[in-house]
């Protein structure tokens, strides 16, 4: 039982980074920093419960806003810089993040980690972690999340994201305004990202830099890109088949090392595979869409 | 601040080594990038794994380490060879980011196998060629023979490369295809065959900068994702100028790079030069030296 919770509760993370890297990817920037804002979530949980003696719920907003303001920071160059680069720029960047926390170890306990995260409550409802309330709780705001991705797509300031990404000239001159929509989109997406490593942090109780590498950015891009970019219930599908993926393939491996080797090359195969071959991802195959092209 | 003083040229000695290095593996990337217009993730993997290559042919097979790296070298240029028929070439013209896409996952898995072929923990060659004593020293600066072999192979292999390129046909056949894509289609260039080519030859200087990498520090699996993203500043910094540039972008970070982590620490060595890339983005979007390509009106 608390084997399928964890279980439940990773793919529901994973659905709420991959859910934030679609909202990124639709502006038209593919970015591999999700892993970043992840870790910053999860120590501004864990810095602010334990060193500051903030509440569970404040810490999350307070990581979340933090994660905006930084995903701001992270995208500022985008008009100036050739995508490819600003791909490497995003994962530099994560990277950078991840660095900072492993070496201040005055402050964050460096590559030890910190323990003993206290359980999440909100508004005086304690919700403990291990439990089907806490794996509800991740769940209903993924949902509430997916219902204002599906209404954000068909509304006019989601149109005008497309046509801001489809042709950024074309849009200009209809008086679209195009930069301040990839902003706002960007430190909404990095925002999930912060509030899932928040929760991620209270679910584990322990954190540490370890799991914050560019594999997990990967994994995001993964999921999103299984379940096809376009479509929320691809993405949730794909999120469900790696969350659980990740967990079951630990059974596989004996030895600790092993295991995350094994991780690394099916979703990393899969990834290369998924980009030639099926870049619609699943989602691609219902609606009978074999390219890329956006819904 | 003494003491930072006094081990300056130490730093600055043991810079140019480690700037040798990332110019060999920006020269690969540059290669690449300017012909193929795209940015390659895989470069310091396939060093890395040329590097285990010549470990697994020399510790584990028993070959003489001679034979192992003249084997080991062209085989990585083969690698690269299938990494860019089967990867980039059906990506290449899809869009700028499929490929970059791509190339991540299959980085992470060559880094999984990698880990799951020799484990986890850093692994050195066995010295067989006696590299380590040293040869000179002035003050601080201790010179082992390894270190003259690494300067002295960056040099010659900057000249080859120099030579090749503005002296025979197949080497201005590459620039041209580098210099417009088009044209030189036109004026009858085969250009897939300058494609498997300038990946080939970019392949094996990466496989030459692996087993030098591996020599100098030891090999852990993890090790080509800090290679790749210093290839990629320097290939970025040199921009059009080509072999020259990138010789010198490469010496200059190592320099950086080393006087950085004397002043200020190792810890958060891989930070500067993400920093430095940052700044370099921020101010040159196109490189230092780079044409500036007006791909968006300015908005």
């Amino acid at each position: 039982m608390g084997f399928f919770i964890h279980v439940t509760v990773s793919c529901g993370l994973m659905a709420m980074l991959s859910l934030g890297l679609m909202l990124i990817v639709r502006s038209g920037v593919y970015s591999v920093a999700s892993a970043g804002f992840y870790l910053v979530g999860a120590y501004c949980t864990a810095l602010g419960t334990l060193k500051l003696g903030l509440s569970p719920g404040f810490a999350l907003v307070l990581g979340a806003v933090l994660g905006a303001i930084l995903g701001i920071f992270c995208i500022a160059p985008a008009y100036r810089v050739r995508e490819d680069r600003l791909l490497i720029l995003t994962l530099g960047f994560a990277e950078s993040l991840r660095l900072v926390c492993a070496n201040s170890r005055s402050v964050t306990n460096g590559a030890m980690g910190l323990s003993g995260i206290p359980h999440f409550s909100l508004l005086g409802v304690n919700i403990k972690p291990g439990t089907i309330a806490f794996a509800g709780f991740v769940w209903l705001i993924v949902g509430i999340i997916c219902l204002l991705l599906i209404r954000l797509v068909k509304s006019p300031w989601g149109l005008r994201i497309d046509a801001a990404r489809d042709d950024r000239v074309a849009a200009t001159s209809l008086g679209i305004q195009v930069a301040r929509p990839l902003y706002i989109v960007h430190a909404a997406g990095a925002s999930l990202a912060a509030v899932a490593g928040s929760l991620y942090a209270h679910h584990m109780a322990f954190v540490s830099p370890a799991p914050f590498t560019v594999v997990l950015s990967v994994f995001a891009l993964c999921a999103l890109l299984l379940g096809g970019r376009g479509s929320v219930k691809g993405v949730i599908l794909g999120a469900i088949l790696i969350g659980a993926g990740l967990p079951l393939l630990q059974l596989v491996g004996t030895p600790e090392y092993s295991a995350s080797a094994i991780r690394q090359i099916v979703f990393g195969v899969a990834l290369a595979v998924l980009t030639i071959w099926l870049p619609g991802g699943i989602g691609g195959i219902w609606r009978g869409a074999k390219s890329d092209r956006w819904e | 601040m003494e003491v930072f003083l006094k081990s300056l040229p130490a730093q600055i000695a043991n810079g140019i080594i480690v700037g040798a290095i990332y110019g060999l593996i920006g020269l690969s990337m540059l290669l690449i990038s300017n012909v193929m217009k795209l940015v390659d993730l895989l470069r310091g993997d396939l060093a890395i794994t040329g590097a285990y290559l010549c470990f697994w042919l020399s510790a584990l097979c028993g070959f003489p380490f001679a034979v192992s790296i003249t084997l080991a070298v062209p085989l990585t240029g083969v690698l690269g060879l299938v990494v860019e028929r089967s990867v980039y070439r059906p990506l290449a013209r899809r869009s700028h980011y499929a490929p970059l896409v791509a190339a991540l996952g299959l980085s992470i898995a060559i880094q999984g196998a990698l880990q799951l072929l020799f484990g986890p923990e850093m692994i050195g060659f066995e010295q067989t060629p006696p590299l380590l004593p040293k040869v000179a020293e002035w003050g601080l600066i201790r010179l082992s023979r390894l270190d003259v072999i690494l300067v002295l192979s960056f040099v010659l292999l900057t000249s080859l490369l120099h030579y090749f390129l503005t002296r025979t046909r197949l080497g201005l056949g590459l620039l041209a295809v580098a210099d417009d894509e088009e044209a030189s289609y036109s004026c009858g260039i085969a250009r897939n065959k300058v494609y498997s080519f300038s990946f080939f030859v970019a392949s094996s200087i990466a496989g030459i900068v692996g087993i030098l990498y591996g020599l100098q520090y030891g090999l852990e699996p993890g090790a080509g994702f800090g290679l790749t993203i210093r290839a990629f500043i320097i290939a970025s910094l040199a921009g059009s100028r080509g072999v020259l540039g990138a010789a010198i972008a490469g010496l200059a970070l190592g320099v950086v790079e080393s006087v950085c982590t004397g002043l200020l620490g190792a810890n958060y060595r891989d930070s500067y030069t993400f920093l430095v890339l940052l700044v370099l983005l921020w101010i040159w979007p196109e490189g230092l030296f780079g044409r500036i390509q007006k791909r968006y009106a300015r908005i």
